[in-house]
């Protein structure tokens, strides 16, 4: 197992109101079970709002969740202290959904590389040249040129630019790789090319993806599960295939319908999940919750 | 760490960038030659600026010539002038042609210090004892405007620069700790910000002025206008970088350099300084002409630095009434002194933004 969280929670307070006796919470991720299996690429989906990101800056351990326990690679990473953890980290890196903001403008692509490749390598030596060679490397095995090493971020298009955040993100020989909306502010045939790119170097750079959408489709061609969310639960999970054939929770199928029909619903439908509700399994490893 | 300096060549584009917008190269070469002149004002002042002469009570700008009266050329010199009285008791002054100092470089004259402690009495030019120049004309009692243009830039021009370095250290400061910890401390300290930024500035000015006892020498009032300038002007600072540090502390990049195992002290040098900074300097440019202009309106009124000591805006102080202006014009000098340079701060204050942003271009 490479991830397992176990009933994990993160409130964010609201602002207190003038009259309010106690203050009130969003309750962003409440009481979340997921595993992930290495090698396994979950796709994690649900409408905005859903607390996805929140789930996802959880186990990159930029929030400290407010209840449940976490894992990692058979470690327990709920509560580390700074510089264990600082030592930890590269094992999960992150690609934003912003390809304007996930690259410091103030940078070269060499510069970028070149921190992202440091700080993996704090320990050993590694000589300019070598370091190059790596940039390089890495550069053209996302698709762009030595020639991108000198250019700033603000010189390339989105495309490119996701290109490289996912470049400096492999870098770091990373065991999970979570892509937050990665493609969602890309046009159709862009974020195609980068999912196949995604496919393609899985194996090489032996990672997990672990992939944050709000839609359904872009999930189909790279994950081998889906985790469907609804406000801050998992409401279904499932095989990827057993999702789109045999949705069995009723926002489930909405998303499908969505994702496939381009056409949003008229009716607005409440799911009332019960706080004591849990999943439930149908077989096959799929889980609905009930 | 990596000593080349990454940032590096997008401090290069910025500059080749700010270069381009010439009008603002010309304004900031404006500015580096007043302020050199400030700095070397002993040298460059033909007199100190207290010494007076009362005969040439607004004496005008003494012209300089190089053909003489039987119209052959010779070195530069002016003529020495003579004062007659009008049917209104107007002082005139009339060139007395067998008066002739001419102009003389690095001359001995009134002794200073070379940059506070090296003794001296070398001056750029000057003419010979018994006569007087005055390139801008004198002030009322004979002083040589030109000279006190220049002492009065020194004060003027680091009332602004040291005042805006230490309102924004303090601004750097509370700002910092404000959006960097949150909550609390966030909230006493905008609530401490937005208290200062209450009160109608020039009020505040006045209002902390008051305090300081007349007996102050004029150090210390030089002094305690630097602090009480500095004391105002931190809190609109501390605000901004505040409200920068809140958010760039949550932009991706830093998140994404937080997850790549760096430390919160490189994070910070290398991903959140390095925005407030541009926007810092940009700040202080844009925030130096309000020093100038407050020790300027202080001046003006009398509350500021004291004559003899000259500063532009006691300077002008001096042209406040009509008469004066309309019989000796060029006592409102300072204040056009006063206009370039703050035009010049804002000039290229505005440029040095469009440079640093690289998205503006
Ligand atoms: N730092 C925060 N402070 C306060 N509230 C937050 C914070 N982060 C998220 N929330 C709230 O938690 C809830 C879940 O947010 P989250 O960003 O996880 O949703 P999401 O599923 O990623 O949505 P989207 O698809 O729009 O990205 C939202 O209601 C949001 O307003
Ligand atoms: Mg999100």
């Amino acid at each position: 197992m490479l991830v397992e969280l176990k009933n994990i929670k993160k409130y964010f307070p609201l602002p207190k109101k003038i009259l309010a006796a106690r203050p009130e919470f969003v309750k962003a991720v409440n009481g979340v079970d997921l595993i992930i299996e290495e090698g396994e690429n979950l796709g994690l989906v649900g409408e905005s709002g859903s607390g996805k990101t929140t789930l996802g800056r959880i186990i990159l351990k930029l929030y400290q969740p407010d209840a449940g326990s976490f894992a990692f690679d058979g470690k327990d990473w709920t509560n580390l202290s700074a510089s264990v953890l600082r030592s930890l980290r590269k094992n999960v890196q992150v690609v934003f959904q912003d390809p304007y903001n996930s690259l410091d403008p103030r940078y070269s692509v060499d510069g970028i590389l070149r921190e992202a490749l440091q700080a993996q390598t704090a320990d050993q030596k590694i000589t300019k040249a070598a370091q190059q060679e790596r940039m390089i490397e890495i550069l053209q095995a996302v698709g762009l040129g030595a020639d991108a090493l000198n250019r700033f971020p603000h010189e390339f298009s989105g495309g490119e630019r996701q290109r490289i955040a996912i470049a400096r993100s492999l870098l770091m020989n990373p065991k999970l790789l979570i892509l937050d909306e990665a493609v969602s502010s890309l046009d159709v045939r862009i974020a195609a090319q980068i999912i196949d790119l995604l496919k393609s170097l899985q194996s090489r750079y032996n990672v997990t993806y672990l992939f944050i959408t709000h839609n359904l489709r872009v999930v189909r061609k790279i994950c081998q599960k889906i985790a469907v969310m609804h406000s801050g639960r998992i409401v279904e999970l499932g095989k990827t295939e057993d999702i789109f054939t045999n949705p069995l929770h009723l926002y489930t199928k909405e998303l499908l319908a969505a994702a496939l029909s381009y056409q949003s619903s008229k009716k607005e439908i409440l799911y009332q999940i019960a706080e004591n509700s849990c999943l439930i399994d149908k077989g096959n490893g799929h889980f609905v919750i009930k | 760490m990596n000593k080349s300096a990454l940032g590096l060549s997008q401090w290069e584009r910025a500059l080749t960038q700010f270069c381009a917008n010439r009008f603002a190269v010309v304004c900031l070469i404006i500015l580096a030659l007043i302020h050199g002149a400030a700095i070397f004002a002993d040298f460059l002042a033909p007199y100190s600026f207290s010494n007076e002469d009362r005969t040439f009570s607004y004496a005008p700008p003494s012209k300089i010539h190089f053909i003489d009266e039987n119209g052959q050329w010779r070195a530069p010199f002016i003529y020495g002038r003579k004062i007659t009285f009008d049917q209104y008791h107007k002082r005139e002054y009339l060139d007395q042609v067998e008066q002739k100092y001419s102009l003389r470089f690095f001359v001995k004259g009134d002794a200073y210090k070379i940059l506070w402690m090296v003794p001296c009495s070398w001056h750029l030019f000057g003419v010979k004892e018994g006569g007087r120049i005055y390139l801008c004309g004198a002030d009322s009692r004979g002083r040589d405007l030109f000279s006190r243009l220049l002492h009065g830039a020194r004060i003027s021009l680091s009332i602004g620069i040291v005042g805006v370095l230490i309102s924004f250290s303090i601004g750097l400061l509370v700002g910092g700790i404000a959006g960097y910890y949150g909550g609390k401390v966030d909230d006493i300290l905008m609530r401490v910000c937005e208290m200062f930024m209450l009160f109608p500035g020039f009020y505040l000015l006045l209002a902390l002025r008051a305090v300081v006892p007349a007996s102050f020498t004029s150090v210390q009032v030089y002094v305690s206008i630097i602090i009480i300038l500095s004391f105002i002007g931190w809190a609109s600072l501390a605000r901004v970088i505040r409200g920068m540090c809140l958010s760039l502390k949550e932009r991706e990049y830093v998140l994404a350099a937080k997850t790549m195992g760096l430390s919160d002290l490189t994070i910070i040098i290398r991903h959140i300084l390095p925005h407030t900074l541009s926007y810092s300097l940009i700040a202080v440019m844009l925030s130096i002409p309000g020093y100038i202009l407050a020790e300027s309106s202080l001046s003006l009124i009398g509350l500021g630095i004291q004559d003899p000591y000259a500063s532009w805006g006691n300077l002008l102080s001096e042209a406040m009434g009509i008469v004066k202006i309309k019989f000796a014009p060029w006592i409102l000098l300072p204040g056009f002194f006063i206009l370039v340079t703050v035009m010049c701060f804002n000039i290229v204050g505005d440029a040095l933004r469009d440079a640093l942003d690289p998205k503006s271009s």
